[in-house]
């Protein structure tokens, strides 16, 4: 059995991390550690929310602090495929096309308004989420590894907008809201503002071959068998939800279970408590399940769903029977 | 079906509750008129226990060891004399029970006791609450209930003696004041109406309660028509020809019960009569006697001598020296609705005081009857005191009193006639084949008649025909039968196995009426008469027995013997009070019985009150410190356990305790959620610490870092803190 006292070394590691995007981003803990989960299953995070609360900000600080390539791509109707994964071009000089990289091609990329764009380029970008890498004119670029892509959306119910289907939405291991920050956290961003932005202030704390270390240290991460049931539990729940029109895949149970990993890591414990997998559910499933339209139209919103069902999922307490 | 609110306002179910109550108590009062059963009081207090219960809404595992006490109580309190904790009387109740439920699956009926008739009749009882607890909290809805409650009261009104006439004004302005508040709460549930503080809004109930008042007023003072048919019930029974056409064997008349003077034809039905003839200031219940007969003629009882001689000095003694006697005293008052020209009295009787001068008093040598002259006249005397003699009988003395009679006893009480047919000495050797003395013997006869197919009836009864015996048709053919059948069966049972004995008319203690004084009063009417026999003993005297089914031998019995000895014990009649101190008699000795009844028990409302009292005081201590109790069986448990389980073991069981401490934890809350909130309840932080250790051994799957020993302080002080 692994001693504990490994992990202890890392959580420091990982709270100036924390504390590092807190200088530039305030009040908003809940964001920055989720985000810091995603990086550590190596999954991505879809961000919901109405441009100018610092969703740019956030990715910024979280790539100057592990000292990774970041890269912003604005979304537009008119984007190509190619703009994002770059083309090849003739160079004259050597008589040969050379590959130019797009802005995929880094560590960590901050895609804007991912349903602004068409579905040909929105797939393009899901492809490299997904598989690792990019095909241009028949020649496969691996991505750099970490890769972490944050996408952000306007609510969907903005006009101009192509909603992201099903089959993508499930790529994104998190999605969650920034939310605007209260009237005391606003006046703190204005004050530390006022001169210079922090974020040029911002050191490395952790280079990418720590974050490579603790990618695969939370692999390691104990999920007991009741807790793995319980996981099973509510997303086999949301199949059955009289609301719910398509529930979450079994890819949302991984989801569930990775990020809960990722979450005990975080905080120091070498194994996942019932309490991680209950925190993390809404931000893992509420974009994996379609609402059924009467329900939509009462205005039941995915999390409320996942909320009731978390509710009547008994949380396992005991064993049931003692291996001796 | 849709859910409702059942979380009413204590106010509006008690309402509830009451006239629920009120109403069903209108099936019990016609109990008295309807039925054998005159103490109702008891059914209807344990009807009030199950509805006051019922309207706590106990958990059902209090309630219901609750409802079996009461009801065995209620049992206890119409069948048995003597103390509640008494083990014996439950004995003989289980076995009861297990003989009667045998007769049931026999489909045996008349063969059931009353015991076990009342028992069913409790469990009824029981039943019916639960369903008026149904209609009147679940369904809301009580007119079936009420429709039923009228058509019982109007029959039992036209087919009875039972007279209604209050009775349906009750049930109509009860039944309607409920209907009108169930459809106040079904409105109130199923539109999702909310009244202020959930009370009955007045503005409803004020016109509810003047609309009712009003029409059953006006119904109450408006003519009414007579009735298109004044009185069904002689034509039913001419049609059904009850009583007309009996012949044969049965009785071809219907005598009242009374105190007759002739008994040379016994048997034959006969109807109650409540006529008092007097009452009785005593302190102590016994029967009341009149005369002894001596001569059985094979149809009933003769007087071989009919003088009578001036009484001077008391009655003629019953008891020898040996007996312990204890004078007491009593006053008897005469009705006057009897003409009844003769003293009743306990027994030994050392002194009569009439109420006026001139009374002659004369007693007969052979029946030891008093009448009462005066200057030459029969007369009923207004009142008169007694000073007699109360015995305790010696079971000791009894068994060792030997068969060696003096000749006037042996001459006189051993005489039974020719034609008397030898079975029923052969039945009398069968039944006392095991018992070696003659007090053994009479018990043994006595016994017999408990079980062994006897019934206690008093309409059909059969009267021998001329070649018949009146003991041997009742012993081995008819079995049923009242007073006269069983003490004349016993007593020429004992005479043909050759222990003298003589039959002993009388009454019965009669039925409380109210405390007077010192004394208590006691009331007994013409349903009281009674016959008994009593038997010789050599030292002792005369001892009476009771083998009348459901009827109480009054007299004392000590058991002074070593119990090794005993042979009486193949059935343990709790009826018979021997084993019982003489205080405890007299303690319970507001008492209750009517001849021809099927009840015989000793009561006081005092009792009742004060075990119920008791009763629930206990269930309320124990029930206010189970949890203490709990907690320290918890901690007594953990405290040695060393094992590496131990702390993952303490853990659950803290859970548990906190659940049952009121700090439930809901399915979905993880034990982080709920260790906050049990630290924020209880002022610590520990279970927050114990919580860490037992994630740690469950969900990492690895034994407890710090060792149980350590973590066994939070976990005390937690418990310790559970008391608030």
């Amino acid at each position: 059995m692994k001693s504990t006292y490994e992990f202890d070394t890392y959580q420091p590691t990982v709270q100036k991390v924390i504390d590092n995007i807190e200088k530039v981003i305030v009040g908003k803990r809940e964001v920055t550690e989720l985000s810091i989960v995603a990086l550590l299953c190596s999954g991505h995070v879809l961000l919901e929310d109405v441009p100018g609360v610092g969703k740019t900000m956030m990715v910024r600080a979280i790539a100057k602090s592990v000292g990774a390539k970041f890269n912003r791509i604005q979304f537009t109707p008119d984007l190509l495929p190619s703009d994002l994964t770059g083309v090849s071009i003739y160079n004259q000089r050597e008589m040969q096309f050379e590959f130019r990289k797009g802005p995929l091609l880094g560590n960590l990329v901050l895609a804007d308004e991912i349903n602004r764009t068409s579905p040909k380029t929105q797939s393009a970008l899901l492809e490299g989420m997904e598989e690792g890498s990019v095909t241009v004119d028949g020649e496969t670029h691996i991505l750099p590894k970490p890769f972490f892509v944050m996408a952000t959306q306007n609510p969907i119910e903005y006009e101009g907008t192509y909603p992201l289907p099903e089959a993508q939405l499930d790529r994104f291991l998190l999605k969650m809201k920034m939310g605007y920050p209260t009237p005391e956290q606003e006046l703190e961003v204005l004050n530390r503002t006022e001169h210079e932005h922090p974020i040029d202030q911002l050191d490395t704390v952790l280079d990418i071959d720590d974050l490579l270390d603790m990618q695969s240290k939370v692999k390691e991460v104990y999920v007991e068998e009741s807790v793995k049931r319980y996981i099973v539990d509510i997303v086999n729940r949301t199949r059955s939800n009289r609301s719910v029109y398509l529930g979450a895949s079994p890819r949302g149970s991984l989801a569930l279970m990775k990020t809960a990993q990722a979450y005990a890591f975080m905080h120091n414990r070498d194994y996942v408590i019932p309490d991680d997998v209950k925190y993390l559910a809404p931000f893992v499933l509420s974009h994996r399940i379609i609402l059924k339209s009467e329900a939509t139209f009462e205005g039941i919103q995915a999390e409320q769903i996942i909320g009731e069902i978390i509710q009547r999922v008994r949380v396992p307490l005991r064993r049931e029977e003692r291996v001796k | 079906m849709q859910q409702v609110n059942r979380n009413m306002d204590w106010a509006n179910s008690l309402l509830l509750y009451a006239l629920g109550f009120l109403l069903f108590w209108e099936w019990l009062r016609p109990l008295t008129v309807i039925t054998d059963t005159n103490q109702t009081e008891i059914f209807i207090l344990f009807t009030a226990f199950l509805f006051l219960l019922s309207y706590f809404q106990m958990p059902v595992w209090i309630s219901i060891p609750l409802k079996a006490v009461a009801l065995l109580y209620s049992i206890h309190a119409l069948f048995f004399p003597g103390s509640f904790f008494d083990r014996e009387w439950l004995d003989y109740l289980i076995s009861d029970f297990i003989r009667n439920t045998g007769f049931v699956f026999d489909a045996n009926w008349n063969s059931l006791s009353s015991v076990y008739r009342t028992l069913l009749f409790f469990i009824l009882l029981w039943l019916i609450s639960y369903l008026m607890q149904y209609w009147l909290i679940q369904t809301r809805r009580i007119f079936l209930f009420l429709l039923v409650t009228i058509v019982y009261i109007t029959v039992i009104d036209t087919f009875t003696a039972y007279s209604a006439e209050t009775a349906i004004i009750r049930i109509v302005v009860i039944g309607f004041v409920l209907l009108g508040l169930l459809q106040i709460l079904r409105i109130q549930e199923q539109e999702g109406v909310i009244f202020d503080n959930a009370r009955f809004p007045i503005h409803w109930l004020v016109p509810l309660v003047l609309v009712i008042g009003f029409s059953s007023m006006i119904g109450y003072v408006a003519p009414k028509a007579d009735p298109q048919w004044p009185d069904p019930v002689p034509f039913i029974k001419k049609t059904a020809n009850v009583y007309e056409e009996d012949s044969g064997r049965k009785g071809n008349f219907v005598s009242k019960i009374g105190y007759g003077e002739d008994d040379s034809r016994l048997g034959g039905p006969f109807i109650m009569d409540e006529t008092p003839v007097f009452q009785a200031d005593i302190d102590d219940i016994h029967y009341w006697r009149v005369e002894t007969k001596d001569i059985y003629t094979g149809k009933g009882w003769e007087t071989s001598d009919n003088t009578s001689i001036y009484m001077e000095g008391g009655t003629q003694r019953l008891y020898d020296g040996s007996v312990e006697t204890e004078e007491k005293q009593a006053k008897v008052m005469p009705t006057g609705e009897e003409k009844y020209p003769f003293i009743i009295h306990p027994g030994q009787t050392n002194e009569v005081i009439p109420d006026r001068e001139n009374v002659e008093l004369n007693e007969n040598k052979v029946t030891g009857k008093i009448t009462t002259k005066s200057l030459g006249e029969e007369i009923v005397l207004d009142e008169y005191t007694l000073k007699y003699d109360s015995p305790t009988f010696s079971e000791k003395e009894l068994r060792e009193s030997g068969q060696e009679y003096p000749d006037t006893v042996s001459g006189q009480y051993l005489q039974l006639p020719d034609s008397l047919p030898g079975r029923i000495k052969d039945l009398a050797e069968e039944i006392t084949s095991e018992e070696t003395n003659a007090y053994d013997k009479a018990r043994a006869i006595e016994n017999y008649f408990i079980g062994n197919g006897y019934v206690y009836e008093t309409k059909d009864v059969a009267v021998p025909a001329k070649d018949e015996d009146y003991v041997d048709q009742f012993l081995f053919e008819t079995k049923m039968g009242y007073c006269d059948n069983y003490s004349t069966s016993m007593t020429v049972m004992l005479r043909s196995i050759g222990i003298p004995a003589r039959w002993v008319k009388g009454f019965t203690e009669g039925e409380f009426v109210e405390p007077a004084g010192e004394f208590r009063r006691y009331e007994i009417k013409n349903s009281n008469a009674h016959s008994w026999p009593e038997a010789y003993f050599p030292g002792v005297g005369w001892v009476p027995f009771e083998p009348t089914r459901s009827f109480t031998n009054r007299a004392d019995f000590v058991r002074d013997y070593n119990m090794e000895n005993n042979t009486d014990t193949e059935m343990p009649t709790p009826e018979k009070p021997e084993e019982k101190p003489e205080e405890d008699l007299q303690a319970n000795s507001e008492n209750d019985s009517s001849s021809g009844f099927s009840f015989s028990f000793t009561w006081t409302k005092w009792h009742t009150l004060a075990l119920v009292a008791l009763l629930v005081v206990l269930v309320y201590i124990l029930f206010k410190n189970y949890k203490k109790l709990l907690k320290r069986f918890v901690l007594f448990r953990f405290n040695r356990r060393k094992d590496s389980d131990a702390f993952s073991d303490a853990y659950l069981r803290l859970l548990w305790l906190l659940d049952k401490h009121g700090i439930k934890k809901g399915q979905d809350q993880t034990l982080r959620e709920y260790a906050v909130e049990v630290d924020r309840a209880l002022g610590t932080s520990d279970m927050k610490t114990l919580t860490k250790n037992y994630e740690r051994t469950y969900y990492r799957n690895e034994p407890s870092s710090s060792s149980w020993n350590d973590l066994r302080k939070l976990w005390e002080n937690l418990i310790s803190k559970l008391q608030s």
